[in-house]
């Protein structure tokens, strides 16, 4: 009885595995920086697209076939996430790419994917890097996270209409194409809303001392320092401040999420950002806990949005019925109501970015990151 | 408050300075033996951060105990790296450019090989030091700086006594005008140069707790070595004087440049000047001022 029990168990199981395991996998590729200066931010994204992939295999793959993950390290390197995606596009034959949260390379993707005709979800803020006018997009780049401009409103919204700014700052590097663009968008939109920009500073990739332009910003005195950066050049330069006595309020947007303030402390006090999850979500806090559980550290911002924009992806895959690239694209476009850990994504056909997202402010005190709430910037 | 500008300017200069200065005497020596740039000095000096970063962490101690490990690490790692990569190559008098391109291709592999071991993590230290900034009549002077400025001026102080009060001194300015013709007369040149790159690695190993320090502990922390390439360059190649006069200038030309033109341009004009003390002062500061340098006069 219990042989028999175990032979028919047994031809059950395999017949239905065999469809799954026996079927080419779907390839999915993934371009993220493992080695340079935002690996943290690429490896939390990794196994956020890992932890994605991971969901849908467990529950008998996609169209019947397991999910094949092509992981890609492009070292910060503009000219190595090239090569990455031609490799991606001409010899692994993926189906769709999850792009790194660098607007520098997704700007010199958007041409190549037009002519590669690989779709890339992406998580960069440059409004360029899906918007090849502002009325037409990039045919195969999708970005599901806010763009710079939005993130720069917020950021000159919330300084002058709820922390009553009339002075302010920025320093960015401007080499790095995301910082720019949040710095334009800061600028423009604060002196149309009657502020003053009193500093404007600019520094270079690889710099680490920031005190002669901080020390020019303290000269003008400014109610609050716009300081749109990546993780190390925020921390330092939010560090050097501090020590230099310029204890106003500093806004950036979200390379200031853990683990600013396990990296300077005190010192990210009086520290108000514009993020684009809201920490105290359900899914985002059961998310964090299998992370935590599965890698023995905490996760960045993009672990989310690297499980996020798979998901988004293969639903793609799931009601194009297909594999095909094309045929992804076409479904990518259609998006709806495809529920995420952050949001219920829905792709605006001539942006190419999520519908309605709304940033969420964040304030740092003693250590701790508030959450003050949805903020969608003053329109006058 | 707008007067000072000028002077915290130049304090933020002098600053800079002191960092650029530790990394390029180190950088300097060994081009003043081997006649090459050794890149890997950037990789001892992030290697020696993380050395230090585990010990006191570990062994929950303070400064000195911490720094004193970084420069017997650092100094050890020199040397192995010396021993591993550059000693074959010297054994069969390969051409300079393979030392060079050596040095380049170990900084790289120790570089990944720690973002392979720890991912790209930043590791904090905990404060080693009280405060991190003095504020002085509406000033503020850095106190990392000020400690790697003063860990400078000792670590000068000591080479300048060993190179020219010592044996093994005599022997490395013997070698460092020719590495071939003291071997002749029995100079241990394998000592010599394993002298020259612990000293070397040790000064790395005083950077590398400091830049800890200061910036935290990542993989590419030794990319800072790039500035002080700029600095011996414009010193006068293996000028150990130049280097620091350099590295001054060098720091301080940044710091005005960001501060009264734009930090956009900053890098282009080091680079600038770099390639105009090249084009027309090959000896650099030191030819200019008249310290000795020993090495520029030797052709290709």
């Amino acid at each position: 009885m219990k042989k028999s029990l175990l032979a028919v168990f047994l031809v059950v199981f395999l017949l239905g595995s065999l469809p799954v395991f026996a079927a080419e996998p779907i390839k999915i590729g993934v371009i993220v920086d493992l080695s340079a200066s935002t690996a943290l931010w690429g490896q939390s994204q990794a196994r956020g697209v890992e932890m994605a992939v991971e969901k849908y295999n467990e529950a008998g793959g996609l169209l019947g076939r397991p999910i094949e993950l092509k992981v890609y390290d492009f070292k910060l390197d503009v000219q190595e996430g090239i090569n990455a995606y031609q490799r991606l596009a001409n010899q692994d034959k993926v189906s769709v790419v999850i792009g790194a949260p660098v607007s520098n390379l997704n700007l010199a993707l958007a041409p190549i994917a037009d002519q590669l005709k690989v779709p890339i979800v992406g998580e960069a803020s440059d409004a360029r890097t899906t918007s090849k006018t502002p009325t037409e997009p990039w045919p195969y780049m999708f970005a599901s996270q806010l763009t710079c401009v939005d993130y720069g409103e917020a950021a000159a919204s919330y300084a002058i209409y709820e922390l009553g700014a009339a002075n302010l700052a920025v320093i960015n590097n401007k080499g790095n194409a995301w910082a720019d663009e949040i710095a334009e968008a800061f600028v423009k939109y604060a002196e149309a809303h009657g502020a003053k920009i009193v500093a404007r500073e600019a520094f270079n990739w690889g710099d680490t001392d920031f005190r002669s332009q901080l020390s020019n910003i303290q000269r003008r005195n400014p109610d609050a320092i716009l300081v749109p950066e990546y993780l190390q050049e925020a921390s330092q330069i939010t560090r050097q401040a501090r020590e230099m006595g310029i204890d106003v309020v500093i806004l950036g947007p979200n390379s200031f999420t853990p683990p600013m303030v396990e990296l300077i402390g005190d010192a990210a006090n009086n520290v108000y950002f514009v993020n684009n999850v809201a920490f105290d979500l359900p899914a985002v806090k059961e998310f964090t806990e299998a992370y935590v559980e599965k890698y023995g550290t905490d996760p960045t911002v993009n672990a989310f949005f690297g499980h996020d924009n798979t998901v988004i992806a293969l639903e793609a895959i799931r009601r194009a019925n297909s594999a095909d690239p094309k045929a992804i694209r076409d479904e990518l476009e259609k998006t709806e109501n495809v529920q995420g850990l952050i949001f219920n994504y829905t792709i605006d056909p001539v942006t190419h970015r999520t519908d309605g997202f709304i940033p969420t402010v964040i304030k740092i005190e003693d250590g701790e990151y508030i959450t003050v709430g949805l903020y969608e910037p003053v329109r006058q | 408050m707008v007067k000072c500008l000028l002077l915290q300017q130049i304090i933020n200069g002098l600053s800079l300075g002191s960092v650029y200065a530790l990394i390029a005497v180190g950088f300097a020596l060994v081009f003043s033996i081997l006649k090459f740039s050794n890149f890997s000095h950037g990789s001892v000096i992030m290697l020696s951060a993380y050395l230090g970063l585990w010990f006191s962490n570990n062994f929950n101690v303070g400064l000195l105990p911490t720094l004193l490990v970084c420069i017997l690490g650092g100094g050890t790692l020199a040397v192995i790296i010396e021993k591993i990569g550059f000693k074959p190559i010297r054994d069969k008098e390969g051409p300079l450019i393979y030392l060079f391109v050596v040095s380049i291709a170990i900084s790289m592999f120790l570089q990944y090989l720690m973002t392979a071991l720890l991912g790209g993590r930043f590791f904090i230290y905990k404060p080693l030091l009280k405060t991190s900034a003095w504020r002085v009549a509406g000033l503020t002077i850095p106190v990392v700086n000020l400690a790697m400025l003063g860990a400078s001026v000792i670590a000068l102080a000591i080479l300048l006594y060993v190179l020219y009060r010592t044996t093994i001194g005599i022997a490395i300015r013997a070698a460092s005008t020719d590495l071939f013709t003291p071997n002749l007369l029995g100079i241990n040149i394998d000592l010599v140069v394993s002298v020259t790159f612990f000293i070397s690695g040790a000064l790395a190993g005083i950077s590398g707790l400091f830049l800890g320090m200061s910036l935290n502990v990542y993989p590419q922390l030794g990319g800072l070595v790039m500035k002080a390439f700029i600095a011996t360059v414009i010193g006068g190649l293996g000028s150990l004087g130049g280097a620091v006069i350099a590295s001054f200038m060098l720091g301080l030309l940044e710091t005005m440049i960001t501060a009264y033109i734009g930090g956009a341009v900053t890098p282009m004009v080091s680079f600038a000047v770099m390639i105009l003390f090249l084009l027309f002062k090959p000896e650099g500061v030191a030819g200019l001022l008249g310290l000795s340098s020993g090495t520029t006069t030797q052709k290709l």
